[in-house]
């Protein structure tokens, strides 16, 4: 993390909170083209990660969106393709 | 509980409260026996104290997963694909119940009320005839002193009261049982199955038998139990009772007949001898609360503390008589241990069936039965293994990006092809080599650490590359792609289905088990958990540690009525 706050410091002089959204879209953009040190890619690879599993495990996605359910009751191991929109 | 000698004795003591303990409890509770079952964990309540069981994900802190912290501090446990956010509070963690590994070898506990029997992976199959005749025709371990027609009885009683799915398959080497209907297998497995049966004259795919109520029948429902929802979060605990566990279903009815009490918090110390009357006469508890010792007595006791720690038990039970632990002239106690290999996975793509999917979940998947040296000995390695089939499908996004782009692609994920996978379930040979033995540093109650030193052998990895070689030939024969095989060389442990150290036999001089479990130099001490294991076959053993059970309880409350207990 300590990494990617260089990252920003050197850029544009301010941390990564503080910055604007374009500063910290450039920053970003550095690092998904790896154009970074190891241990700031490691840091980026596991934020982004955990916020992804975040994202898709919240309410409004999972629940709202995919339409988890707790209690299936079913299972149909041949279930046709064409009526699904989406699986949770 | 009143403090007299007499308000501390009762017929019979069980030892644990887990898959086998709640059967020995259950069935002496039935039959008029006063019962004392010990659990050294807490108690646990059927749904009471499930805590997690109706969580949805996003109710998660971590949603599943664990914090760094807990995952550095227990380096075991935490390789159990079970122990997670949800589950934590089941499972043993490292520091607090500490063991000797003269091996590596990954310890895996549930010490609570009910045990393991909430986290078991509930599949469950019978031993053959094949399985019991083991060791006499391919010359390894000791011969058992029972044989399939012994215990086939007690399968059908311990099936009917549990609750088995599964499908008819007319398989000699895997018998039928007494079955609620089995979980369909999936469009893609029924294609592997179709394969495999088409190319080899003698290997099956099955639908897994799984302790789930598909279709609960009358007794289920008097246990209070109801059918199976799908929900796979068994390990939780279920609200439902679908799966069952001791805590849903034989502790409930064993304290519905006011013969039992239930003593958590109880770690048994030892198991009190007799030497002038030639028998064990009760248990040392020591409170894990308080740490207070104290005495229980009764004519029989079941040892149900789960396969390792009645080896502890039994070995910690010393006298002038038996200086080597209970019952132990021979010197076997706590030798020839063994285990299943759990090392090896096959994974692929199948590019057909794509106008297909999977709606819901379900507990169980394929299984294939054992098709090594089944009926004579064949290979350049004894024994065989049982396998898992799985297939399914799933969509996915991509991840590349940031910003509105990654958006829209984690919400429009796509389907993907099907994917299939297999892993080994390999019988091990037990060889006094193979041991656990009692350590010379202590753990917070004053028990001796156990000492674990088992390992794998030369047959084990024979074994392992031939499950590689077999499945990767009919994963390709099926038209599966991108297959790929892997040897994880894990430890021993992780199967969670290590077995023996109390074996049975014929013989005093080989072994520490008569046919009834009872030790042959203590007949009124039994051992029907995993301990009693002469061998280990390749089946799922709980099904078989129940069945044990129900028959040895039988048998001693005759033997009680009789004067001779």
């Amino acid at each position: 993390m300590k990494d990617v706050e260089d990252m920003m410091k050197k850029a544009h002089n301010t941390n990564f909170v503080s910055a604007t959204p374009a500063q910290r879209a450039e920053i970003v953009t550095a690092l998904e083209a790896k154009k970074a040190s190891d241990d700031a890619l490691q840091f980026y690879k596991l934020m982004k990660n955990l916020t992804i599993q975040g994202y898709l495990t919240s309410k409004p996605v999972l629940g709202d969106i995919f339409k988890y359910e707790l209690v299936p009751g079913r299972y149909n191991g041949a279930y046709p393709v064409k009526t699904i929109i989406h699986q949770a | 509980m009143g403090d007299t000698i007499k308000d501390r004795t009762y017929d019979v003591i069980v030892i644990g409260s887990g898959i086998s303990g709640g059967w020995a409890a259950k069935e002496f509770c039935e039959k008029g026996a006063k019962t004392l079952m010990l659990e050294r964990g807490r108690d646990v309540k059927h749904i009471k104290d499930y805590p997690t069981t109706n969580m949805q994900p996003w109710e998660f802190a971590l949603r599943g997963n664990l914090p760094l912290d807990v995952r550095e501090a227990n380096p075991v446990v935490s390789k159990c694909y079970a122990f997670g956010e949800a589950t934590t509070q089941f499972f043993v963690k490292d520091k607090e119940h500490p063991y000797v590994q003269e091996k590596p070898f990954d310890w895996i506990r549930g010490y609570q009320v009910g045990g393991k029997s909430l986290l078991w992976a509930r599949q469950t199959q019978r031993w053959s005839p094949y399985d019991f005749e083991g060791p006499a025709r391919d010359g390894y371990a000791v011969d058992w002193p029972i044989r399939y027609e012994d215990i086939a009885p007690w399968y059908s009683y311990v099936e009917k009261f549990a609750g088995i799915a599964g499908d008819k398959d007319g398989l000699p080497h895997l018998p039928d049982g007494e079955f609620l209907p089995g979980f369909p297998l999936n469009v893609v497995e029924k294609y592997f199955k179709q394969s495999v049966e088409k190319e080899y004259k003698d290997r099956y795919v099955i639908s897994g038998r799984c302790a789930h109520l598909s279709q609960p029948q009358q007794v289920h429902f008097d246990q209070g139990r109801g059918k199976c929802q799908n929900r796979t979060l068994c390990e939780r605990g279920c609200p439902f009772g679908g799966y069952f566990s001791s805590n849903a279903s034989t502790i409930p009815w064993a304290a519905k007949t006011g013969n039992l009490t239930l003593r958590p918090d109880s770690v048994v110390h030892s198991i009190i001898y007799d030497e002038q009357k030639g028998k064990a006469t009760g248990v040392r508890v020591i409170d894990s609360k308080t740490k207070d010792a104290i005495e229980y007595y009764a004519k029989v006791i079941f040892v149900n503390a789960a396969a390792l720690n009645t080896n502890l038990i039994l070995l910690n039970s010393t006298s002038h008589r038996f200086p080597n632990g209970l019952g132990n002239d021979s010197g076997v106690l706590g030798k020839y241990v063994a285990f299943h290999i759990y090392r090896a996975r096959v994974s692929g793509e199948y590019e057909g069936a794509k106008e297909f999917t999977q709606d819901g979940r379900r507990p169980t998947s394929g299984y294939m039965p054992r098709f090594r040296n089944v009926f004579k000995q064949e290979t350049d390695f004894l024994r065989g293994y049982a396998a898992g089939f799985n297939a399914y499908r799933n969509e996915e996004s991509s991840k590349d990006g940031f910003g509105m782009p990654l958006k829209e692609s984690l919400l429009n994920p796509k389907l993907q092809g099907w994917k299939v996978g297999s892993h080994m379930m390999g019988e091990t040979i037990p060889k006094e080599t193979n041991y656990v033995a009692l350590d010379n540093k202590k753990d917070d109650w004053g028990m001796p650490q156990l000492k674990i030193n088992i390992d794998y052998d030369d047959n084990d990895e024979k074994m392992i590359k031939d499950y590689m070689e077999q499945m990767t030939e009919m994963f390709q024969k099926a038209g599966f792609v991108n297959v790929k095989a892997q040897d994880s060389k894990q430890a021993p442990g992780l199967d969670i289905h290590e077995m023996g150290g109390v074996r049975m036999g014929l013989d005093p001089k080989t072994s520490m088990l008569n046919k009834w479990h009872q030790l042959h130099l203590c007949k009124n001490v039994f051992v029907t958990d995993g301990a009693s294991m002469t061998s280990t076959s390749t089946q799922n053993p709980s099904l078989t540690y129940m069945a044990f059970s129900a028959r040895a309880a039988d048998y001693a409350v005759s033997e009680m009525k009789k004067g001779n207990l």
